[in-house]
């Protein structure tokens, strides 16, 4: 019985070897030239840069700054980690984008590529991830640059305290991406005066240039590109997700990872890839509703923490299992400009009594600190010709004040290429610089 | 079998403590502020008939919304997965990943992709899915064979991919809608109809009991071992992780995405 059973798996098996198919791919370098298209894709797996599977990475916890609420019992302390070199080595300290924790994609892969080449990295989230607004953010209204990068700077000193013992460093750099890339501009900026860090290098990967004009244009797109706006996106995601699967079919199932979307991508007949008939673009309303998502999480967890009364009645408490959905529409609904000129800017007019909106709008920009960008050679920044986030003049004016400190890639849109080949070995190569 | 009692033990008292604070935590309906959220509240609050609104061929306004009569119930239950999956379940991965050489890891979850081949053609071929059926039927036999009882995964290489169906998937085919949304304890995101599929290919796999357990002398102790072993390797395989999102709306979302995917799934 066994043999013959063998004898047809054999069979079987060699019918079906002719199936193996060999993939080619072109050389060369990022290739989505669609800007939405390449911020959802992200680096396909043939362009990215190689990277470990798994480094030592430890996590480890601060005690909060506040009371945590019931309802957000699984956020208690702030969560860091660290990949920590056995020998001598600098630190870098990472900073995440907005919505996005420690261990994010982007994050995981950063940490893996600074510790491959020799770095000791702590990744932390940004001040607008839910863990770090609840319990490291004095104000619990983060998005002011000059706030968050106090709320940063102490979280630094702390954490490495925390590691310190285990760590043998020789010098720090600070980084970060979007908007965590501007935090780092600030954080450095302010470690000019604390001077605990000294910080070194100033690593800058698509940052915004004015936070206002940025979070505008990505309000914007959810509105542009989604029929119906807020309203509109349950039916969105619904037709998009549908779509998605009924016009392509994957060799070897579904996977939702960026793969997937690149292979259902290119499968697509090139004109139907890039804006639909009625002007809207698939990609652009994806990026719209999750920033839209980040934000709603912003808006009801700042709600709660600070007591604005902004959705939340003042007072009220919430049990662990009690019905959020009305409160996450009516979150989704707040746009983050809304979220900056309702929330954040009367808490800052409170605080800082005689500057006007337009002056604390103003300091929330790399325009306020362009004299230590300019002056500074240890700052870098990269970017795309294509990014997103960008208002018109945006680009030339960073082009202008840190001439040949800025690398611009045709390709990317926002963040899309962040682990590609040639900008990890940018990252590398200035981070090494000099050493 | 003083485990397998002391496991119902714990689980009953698990949820019996749930239930008490579940009544305690209920609270009154929802107040809202502004204006402009009222307004949006009022046009979308659910409608004492929902089921029937969310049935209607086009999905209406409402998209996100998913039929959710038992929500405190099963975001207690969501909230004790999450503490389970924190304080046991996931040290014991690392725990089964620091002492297993990746080879072995692989091998056991080859085995039990195998094994799951048997209720993967009951259901293609109850679906009428006759070149899925064949693809999983010749995986089956390739792998038992050439990949030793399953251990490797030639069938793969050679370009005969999984065809992973249900029996919750079975009955949605059929025209079973997938009816409350459901979390249950351990598993995580199902439905009514899914819990009840889970069930079905439960049965299935216990009675043509491919490895020849149910006469052995310490069945029930091959079988805890086998289901746990299972479970790690099941956990091992999945890359989520609670409350790491970010969004105080986690549940919301975990219950909209999951309901997509199965629907996905069901048309596949």
């Amino acid at each position: 019985m066994f043999k013959q059973l063998m004898a047809v798996g054999l069979w079987v098996a060699l019918c079906s070897a002719g199936v193996l198919a060999s993939e080619e791919r072109p050389k060369g370098e990022y290739p989505i030239a669609d800007r939405f298209a390449a911020t959802v894709i992200g680096t396909p797996k043939f362009y990215k840069a190689a990277l470990p599977a798994e480094i030592p990475v430890k996590e480890y916890e601060l005690p909060g700054l506040h009371a945590v609420p019931a309802l957000f019992w699984y956020s208690e302390n702030l969560h860091f980690s660290a990949a920590l070199q056995k020998g001598r080595a600098p630190l870098v300290f990472n900073i995440a984008g907005t919505g996005a924790g420690y261990k994010s994609m982007k994050m995981v892969a950063l940490q893996k590529a600074l510790y491959q080449a020799g770095f000791h990295v702590i990744n932390l989230s940004s001040p607008t991830y839910l863990n770090f607004l609840i319990n490291a953010s004095q104000s619990n209204l983060p998005g002011f640059l000059p706030e968050d990068a106090e709320d940063i700077y102490r979280v630094m000193e702390q954490a490495y305290q925390k590691i310190e013992a285990d760590a043998d460093v020789s010098e720090f750099h600070v980084m970060g991406y979007s908007l965590g890339a501007a935090h780092a501009a600030f954080v450095a900026q302010l470690d000019q005066t604390r001077q605990t860090f000294n910080l070194q290098k100033v690593y800058m990967i698509n940052p915004p240039v004015d936070l206002y004009n940025s979070v505008s244009i990505l309000d914007q797109l959810l509105d542009d590109h989604v029929q119906g706006s807020v309203e509109g996106v349950g039916v969105f995601l619904d037709r998009a997700l549908n779509r998605l699967a009924a016009s392509y079919e994957p060799k070897d199932g579904m996977h939702f990872d960026g793969d997937f979307l690149y292979d259902a991508y290119s499968s697509w007949d090139p004109s139907k890839r890039g804006v639909g008939p009625d002007g809207r673009s698939g990609a652009a309303a994806l990026i719209g509703t999750s920033f839209r998502m980040s934000s709603a999480n912003v808006v009801f967890a700042s709600d709660l923490m600070s007591h604005t009364g902004y959705i939340i009645p003042v007072g009220k408490e919430f049990g662990r299992r009690e019905r959020l959905d009305y409160y996450a529409k009516a979150s989704h609904v707040v746009k983050f400009t809304e979220y900056v000129d309702q929330m954040v800017i009367p808490y800052l007019l409170q605080k800082y009594p005689g500057k006007s909106r337009q002056q604390l709008l103003g300091e929330a920009s790399l325009h306020h600190i362009e004299d230590f960008l300019a002056s500074n050679d240890q700052v870098r920044v990269v970017t795309n010709r294509d990014e997103i986030i960008l208002a018109p003049g945006e680009l030339e004016y960073m082009e202008a004040l840190l001439g040949d400190r800025i690398k611009v890639f045709d390709h990317g849109g926002h963040c899309g290429n962040i682990d590609s080949k040639e900008s990890v070995a940018d990252m590398v190569a200035f981070l090494k610089g000099g050493q | 079998m003083t485990i397998k009692l002391r496991c119902y033990a714990a689980i009953f008292v698990i949820a019996l403590l749930g239930a008490r604070s579940w009544a305690e935590e209920e609270k009154d309906d929802a107040q809202i502020n502004r204006e402009k959220v009222e307004g949006l509240m009022e046009e979308q609050a659910p409608e004492k008939y929902e089921v029937q609104r969310l049935i209607k061929p086009q999905v209406p306004e409402n998209a996100l919304l998913v039929y959710d009569p038992w929500e405190p119930m099963n975001r207690g239950i969501y909230n004790f997965n999450a503490r389970f999956d924190r304080a046991i379940f996931l040290p014991t991965v690392r725990g089964y990943r620091a002492i297993t050489p990746d080879v072995v890891e692989k091998g056991v979850s080859n085995f039990f992709a195998n094994l799951g081949e048997v209720s993967n053609l009951v259901n293609n071929l109850l679906q009428l899915q006759l070149k899925s059926s064949a693809i999983t039927l010749s995986r089956f036999v390739v792998n038992s064979t050439i990949g030793v009882a399953g251990l490797w995964d030639p069938a793969e290489k050679f370009g005969m991919h999984s065809q992973k169906e249900d029996f919750g998937q079975t009955l949605g085919y059929w025209g079973v809608g997938s009816g409350p949304y459901l979390v249950m304890p351990f598993f995580g995101p199902s439905s009514l109809r899914d819990a009840t599929g889970m069930g079905v290919d439960y049965v299935v796999d216990y009675n043509i009991d491919l490895l020849d357990v149910n006469d052995d002398a310490n069945k029930d102790d091959i079988r805890i071992g086998l289901t746990l072993l299972k479970a790690v390797d099941g956990r091992k395989n999945t890359a989520f992780r609670y409350y790491e999102t970010g969004s105080p709306f986690e549940y919301e979302l975990v219950r909209f995405a999951h309901r997509q995917l199965r629907e996905i799934q069901i048309e596949k």
